[in-house]
């Protein structure tokens, strides 16, 4: 897996089990996960949001200044993290701009994803903001 | 809903000599188009929406349409110019080169796509 040798001497490296839960719904975000191996769901409020795998990162609440977790992430098999705080985070993505955009893409992904469920469920109903005199 | 800047972006883009106008209500982004600039708010402000509902607003110094540059599809969604608006239009080499030169940017939109995906969260209740 691309990026891996990244964490081949990282020191804060967390194994989880499945079933396991990383983290829930409000608690105090004060670190992001980087998977190494594994599964992990991000669930809110009881439904899945998306599956996560190696290469992808969770936790990215804690990079906001009202650091609360928004979604619960639990692992699907065993799994294995690089945990990474806001500092260690920068400095990683300063250091390596392919890492940035990989993170970035993977985040991406998961925006998109969650962007189609709101557009699927707004559907074709709820016109909440009608559109300016503008063109179209 | 503006974006807490750990960086300022206004400072590198206020000189620019490629800065684009839009009049208020015009249409900056369409949902489902293609496109290959993201854009820096210098002046003014836009709305972000979805099939017509509000995710964000946007303002003096922040970015939208960034994630045609991260992870290459069509537009997820509308911006809509709320007031008068100056953008800074940037491509692909510029935010790769952004990417490897201007440090706290990678953080910077990495926090933005964090904090829309929170508010997204926020949307999709059952």
């Amino acid at each position: 897996m691309t990026f891996q040798n990244l964490f081949n001497t990282w020191q804060d490296m967390r194994t989880f089990c499945s079933g396991e839960a990383v983290f829930e719904e409000g608690d105090t975000a004060e670190a992001m996960y980087f998977i190494l191996e594994g599964e992990m769901e991000i669930q809110r409020r009881g439904s899945v949001m998306s599956v996560e795998g190696p290469g992808g990162i969770i936790g990215e609440s804690a990079l906001l200044d009202r650091a609360t977790h928004n979604s619960t992430a639990v692992a699907q098999s065993d799994a294995r993290l690089a945990r990474l705080d806001r500092g260690q985070l920068k400095k990683l993505m300063d250091r390596d701009a392919d890492f940035a955009l990989h993170v970035m893409a993977r985040l991406a992904l998961r925006l998109r994803s969650v962007d189609a469920r709101i557009g699927a469920r707004i559907g074709s109903a709820g016109r909440t903001e009608d559109k300016t005199d503008g063109t179209a | 809903m503006g974006q807490r800047n750990t960086l300022d972006l206004l400072e590198i883009f206020k000189d620019n000599d490629a800065l684009e106008r839009y009049p208020a209500g015009s249409t900056i982004i369409e949902e489902g188009a293609r496109g290959d600039l993201m854009y820096v708010v210098v002046e003014g402000r836009v709305r972000i929406s979805l099939r017509h509902q509000l995710l964000a607003v946007v303002g003096k110094g922040d970015i939208f349409g960034e994630m045609v540059l991260i992870s290459p599809d069509i537009r997820s969604a509308t911006v809509i110019a709320d007031t008068d608006c100056k953008l800074a239009p940037i491509d692909q080499a510029s935010f790769d080169s952004m990417l490897r030169h201007v440090p706290d940017f990678s953080v910077h939109v990495m926090k933005v796509l964090a904090e829309r995906l929170q508010n997204a969260y926020e949307m999709i209740e059952p």
